[in-house]
């Protein structure tokens, strides 16, 4: 096996103490072996720059570190608002670099390429795998960053990617690190390279309802008309709500009842949160919606939803296995990003997701993080595909 | 045939007539195809629209149906939250302390984002904060500086005693608005914290996105959680209050405590020396006295030849007050030294009823000469740990004084009753009784009841102290019980067993 790791957590207001006991638990699963990387989550709380030295004076000041705040952090030990989650990977045959972006807040196009740039540092005559990078949530408009770093590596090239949902409901800010620095407005990420064996699979669980309708005007994220009608009309209709309604009902609305928009030859729908309505009637949505393109209103449950965290968790081991040798293998780490509109639907019955993940890797520590954007590949099994943004969706993410 | 230019104009019309007949033909069944087709258009289209309507009516339904869920749902972790606030609230009886336990991660469970709480103190005439998540220090000094200038509005809100919300302000007292624009949120609820007695107060929940709005239900559980702040609050004022009585009797046990092993030190001081006193003063005495005794014996003696009746006899009198003397002087130094715990209890085991028998023996010439009647019903395998000697000592004093205080032809009787490592021995008499007042002093020295038979006889007055003196050397107890003319019941505690001495 390429890779060990471990995965602990723990929510002690003490930091000290909190890395100790995270630290800890790591040891069963890591064994003896070196420490190669350091991934970290913590609630908002825990973001400052001595956490990082205390981190790191323990495993080791060369190990690369990197990592976000979150407020729902997610281990195989269920889900933590206010803790700090380390996972420490150890992974002598395998290659990888750590890259931060200090810039992606200003020129996002050229922090993504600076990003790229540096995560391709060392890495000429050797296999590339993945990148899984993690940008601040108050970034509004995530496609130029992500422009960017497909600009360096290739438009097929898989990157999995999130940004962080924020419990600063005003900026959305969260904070990342990058070994000893505590940054923000910035993005994180690391490329994986060489003997390093990963599956993943990505899932929403919504499904179309109503009418199909054609986006008659849009530009970037924000859609002015749906079939020549100011946009929010199409919401207007269905709930039979008027704007200041709608508004006052917003976050339900667009975490519950998204725009899907039908991407030809495939089976899944590319959701899109709707995060304000303007009072032309226009809608904005988290992410670009092509002009011309088909979108349906979408609906999910609890049973849909947690049903395509399982599609998720089964494509992520089928894909692990096709790659691994022998067949088989257990995974050594699971990342997950998880979408925040799902934690709001599923609402007390969200750890019913880390169960469902475990039961298809029962001894694989996990970590992740609740998201507002999720990007990915949109085929899973086909996975050299081109890397989309995603809102509503789970990523299971499994290395070995 | 083929050659007449006439046939292959005909036959050249009659084509084209066929031909056109045939396109009419398809022209027709095409059109009648197309209006079905558009009629199957139309349907599908009609079908889609129904199906678009049904749809809106399932959005409808869902999105109420998915705000029931969430009111449970915020409604169950509410209350969880609630629970779990209430036990930590228990856990502590500090008025502050109370507010330190709720934390961001609760308000955040209760679906809320900004909270405060205010005291209100009633010596100061302001109010003070005690609570704050969410706000920086600029901002709350804003809202507190509001609070100060409109502090009679905030009063009258809490003696309302009723949750005033953005959902539900009937009051008005405040308007929404202005609360809003104070606390910078877009939805709130204002609490009483209502303790039984003390400060009052309230607690100030809020919400600042637009999509977060107080519901009835956020009401409720607000309305609950300050509901339990004041039980808490009034719980540690009740604690507090209970505390500082405990306190104050506490001090007040301590000092009268000390006040009485004062005045026990200085109460046994005293007795020491009168004991000290009394044992000197009898050992002088009690060297004269033999010489007197010696020298009244020797005149009395045949040496000095006879005497005249009239000196033999007040030689006599000197000989038989000096015997008194002594007997009383002896009685004296016995009870000093029990008092001060000089003498040592040679204790053995012993049959009780051998020993009450023995001294029985030395008195059956009193008890024949009063005619009186002894019973007892001792039982004979009783032993006693005792000292012999003055054991039997207390037996002669008592049985003596009933035999002295019972009229002739009465009766005295010994029982006896188990209590625990003791025995109870009881000497009861049908004799002149003894008076209330009387009963209460009878064991101190010197002390004589006032009786006909008292007058009579002479006595020293220390017979039953020194009883008390030897029974409480034994760790035994006396007591009296009496009724004037129908007898007494002297009652003692005799160890059967060893008693180790604490």
């Amino acid at each position: 096996m390429p890779i060990y790791a471990g995965v602990g957590v723990s929510n002690n207001k003490d930091y000290k103490r909190a890395i100790a006991e995270a630290i800890y638990q790591t040891k069963n699963s890591l064994k003896e072996n070196q420490i190669s990387l350091a991934v970290v989550i913590t609630s908002p709380d825990f973001a400052f720059p001595n956490l990082l030295k205390a981190i790191s004076n323990i495993v080791g000041l060369s190990v690369p570190l990197i990592g976000v705040t979150n407020n729902a952090i997610f281990t195989q030990e269920g889900i933590f608002s206010h803790a700090i989650a380390i996972a420490l990977i150890s992974a002598k045959e395998a290659h990888f670099n750590t890259a931060s972006s200090k810039s992606v807040l200003k020129d996002p196009q050229a922090g993504g390429d600076e990003l790229a740039k540096q995560l391709l540092f060392g890495m000429k005559n050797i296999l590339r795998r993945f990148v899984l990078f993690f940008s601040d949530g108050s970034i509004t408009d995530n496609q130029p960053l992500l422009s960017g770093i497909q600009q360096r590596l290739g438009q097929s090239f898989p990157i999995i990617a999130a940004t962080p949902a924020s419990n600063n409901i005003e900026t959305n800010k969260t904070f990342q690190y990058f070994n000893q620095e505590v940054l923000n407005g910035s993005a994180v990420g690391l490329l994986w390279a060489g003997k390093v064996n990963f599956g993943f699979g990505i899932k929403h669980g919504w499904k179309p309802i109503g009418k199909p309708h054609r986006v008659t005007s849009a530009y970037k994220s924000t859609i002015t008309q749906i079939e020549g009608k100011p946009a929010a009309a199409l919401y207007q209709d269905y709930f039979a709500k008027d704007i200041p309604e709608l508004k006052k009902e917003l976050r339900r609305i667009s975490c519950l009842y998204p725009l899907g928009i039908n991407v030809s030859g495939e089976e899944e729908y590319l959701l899109r949160n709707i995060l304000s309505i303007e009072n032309d009637g226009s809608l904005i949505c988290r992410d670009d919606v092509p002009n011309g393109s088909r979108v349906r209103l979408m609906i999910g449950t609890k049973e849909s939803c947690l049903l395509a965290t399982e599609e998720a968790a089964r494509d992520a081991k089928q894909n692990l296995q096709l790659q691994t040798y022998p067949k088989g293998k257990d995974a050594s780490i699971i990342f997950v990003l998880n979408s925040a509109s799902r934690l709001y639907l599923l609402g007390r019955q969200i750890t019913k997701e880390i169960e469902i993940i475990k039961s298809q890797f029962p001894h694989t520590p996990i970590i992740g993080l609740c998201t507002y954007r999720e990007q990915a590949p949109l085929k899973t099994t086909d996975f050299a595909g081109k890397t989309y943004s995603h809102n509503q969706t789970i990523v299971i993410l499994a290395m070995s | 045939m083929f050659s007449n230019p006439n046939y292959i104009v005909y036959l050249s019309g009659f084509v084209s007539m066929l031909i056109i007949i045939i396109l009419a033909f398809i022209i027709v069944v095409k059109s009648e195809k197309n209006k079905k087709l558009l009629l199957a258009i139309d349907q599908i289209k009609n079908s889609l629209d129904q199906m678009d309507e049904q749809a809106k009516l399932i959005v409808r339904t869902d999105i109420e149906l998915n705000k029931i869920q969430e009111e449970l749902d915020k409604k169950i972790s509410g209350l969880y939250v609630l629970q779990r606030l209430s036990r930590a609230f228990a856990s502590t009886l500090d008025e502050k302390e109370i507010f330190n336990k709720i934390k961001s991660e609760h308000i955040e469970e209760l679906g809320m984002q900004r909270v405060l709480a205010f005291i209100w103190q009633k010596k100061e005439t302001k109010f003070l904060q005690y609570l704050n998540i969410g706000y920086d220090q600029t901002s709350l000094e804003n809202i507190m500086r509001a609070i100060d200038n409109n502090h009679l509005a905030y009063l009258k809100i809490i003696k309302q005693e009723k949750t005033v919300s953005s959902l539900s302000n009937d009051s008005g007292i405040i308007p929404n608005q202005e609360i809003q624009d104070i606390f910078k949120v877009k939805d709130f609820c204002i609490s009483p914290i209502v303790p039984k007695e003390g400060n009052h107060g309230f607690l100030f929940v809020g919400t600042v996105s637009e999509d977060i709005p107080v519901t009835e239900g956020d009401e409720e559980l607000i309305t609950i959680l300050a509901s339990s702040i004041g039980q808490g609050m009034e719980n540690a004022r009740l604690f507090e209050a209970t505390w500082h009585a405990q306190q104050e009797l506490e001090r007040r046990v301590e000092q009268r405590t000390r006040e009485l092993t004062d005045a026990v030190t200085e109460l046994k001081k005293i007795s020491k020396r009168k004991s000290d006193f009394v044992s000197a003063v009898s050992h002088e005495l009690r060297t004269p006295l033999t010489s007197i005794k010696g020298y009244a014996s020797i005149l009395l003696g045949k040496g000095m030849g006879e005497l005249p009746e009239a000196l033999k006899e007040r030689l006599e009198k000197i000989n038989r007050h000096s015997d008194e003397l002594v007997h009383m002087i002896n009685d004296l130094l016995d009870i000093t030294r029990l008092e001060s715990g000089r003498v040592t209890m040679k204790k053995g085991t012993y049959n009780l009823k051998s020993l009450v028998e023995n001294t029985v023996d030395l008195l059956s010439v009193q008890l024949k000469n009063k005619n009186l009647t002894l019973s007892s019903n001792i039982p004979p395998d009783i032993n006693v740990v005792v000292d012999k000697s003055q054991i039997e000592r207390v037996f002669v004093n008592l049985i003596g004084n009933a035999i002295k205080f019972t009229a002739a032809e009465g009766t005295i009787s010994l029982t006896t009753r188990p209590a625990e490592k003791f025995i109870q021995v009881n000497i009861s008499d049908s004799g002149i009784g003894i008076p209330k007042e009387a009963q209460e002093v009878i064991f101190e020295e010197f002390y004589r009841v006032d009786n006909p038979i008292n007058d009579k006889v002479k006595g020293t007055g220390l017979g039953l102290s020194l009883v008390k003196n030897i029974i409480e050397a034994h760790q035994g107890l006396i007591w009296v019980e009496s009724q004037v003319t129908k007898g007494s019941t002297f009652s003692m505690l005799l160890p059967t067993v060893e008693i180790v001495k604490k």
